[in-house]
């Protein structure tokens, strides 16, 4: 299961990872990511595996799509080391993740109103992955369709 | 507000407003991909 970081472990978590085989780009993301977390304006939720870090997800709401309340999933990220490799009965560590981040979901669906996840992969090649795990584009949602908003509904018709 | 990587910089992403029809159908719909995860998830939950 994911688990948030306070502020104060923020520094801590990071130097366990090395972000240099990453694009100046993802790099100049995950540091705006981590400020912004210690300005409690999005949370750094991290994966462990044997009390080892695989990876992290930020996490803040958003009502970025039509001021519709929803959570956003900022960014997701996996070691390299870790990606594409078996979890015990997860396919992936990052399914893995994005499960814990839905069952997130159900927990605060019970004390707001928020029925769809969000995100917007940061990079293309990320799309197929979420449309793999369950997500759906919004389609001519961003600024081009390499941009648009992808959405996972969390409402079932037993909801309904 | 969200994040891209466009041309090799981070950019923000736009909000958008004003949802089609065919976008709010994206939002309505629970896919039975969804659907089946849904049900997965929470009976990992009670489990």
């Amino acid at each position: 299961m994911i688990t948030p970081l306070s502020s104060e472990t923020l520094s801590d978590f990071f130097t366990s990872f090395d972000f240099s085989g990453e694009s100046e780009a993802l790099q100049a993301f995950i540091g705006l990511l981590r400020e912004t977390a210690s300005h409690r304006q999005n949370i750094i939720h991290t994966g462990y595996v044997d009390q080892i870090p695989f990876g992290f997800v930020s996490l803040k709401i958003t009502n970025d799509v039509d001021n519709i309340p929803g959570l956003l999933i900022e960014f997701l990220y996996v070691k390299p080391e870790f990606r594409q490799k078996l979890m015990r009965d997860a396919p992936r560590y990052s399914f893995s993740m994005l499960d814990d981040v839905i069952m997130l979901a159900f927990e605060l669906q019970k004390i707001v109103a928020i029925n769809h996840v969000f995100l917007i992969p940061v990079d293309e090649n990320k799309r197929s992955m979420y449309l793999e795990y369950g997500f759906e584009n919004i389609p001519g949602s961003g600024k081009n369709p390499f941009e648009d908003f992808m959405v996972f509904n969390l409402l079932s018709d037993t909801d309904a | 507000m969200s994040y891209v990587i466009r041309d090799g910089k981070l950019e923000t992403a736009k909000p958008i407003k004003n949802l089609n029809e065919d976008q709010k159908k994206v939002l309505k719909v629970t896919t039975a991909k969804q659907a089946d995860k849904i049900k997965a998830l929470k009976a990992k939950l009670v489990s």
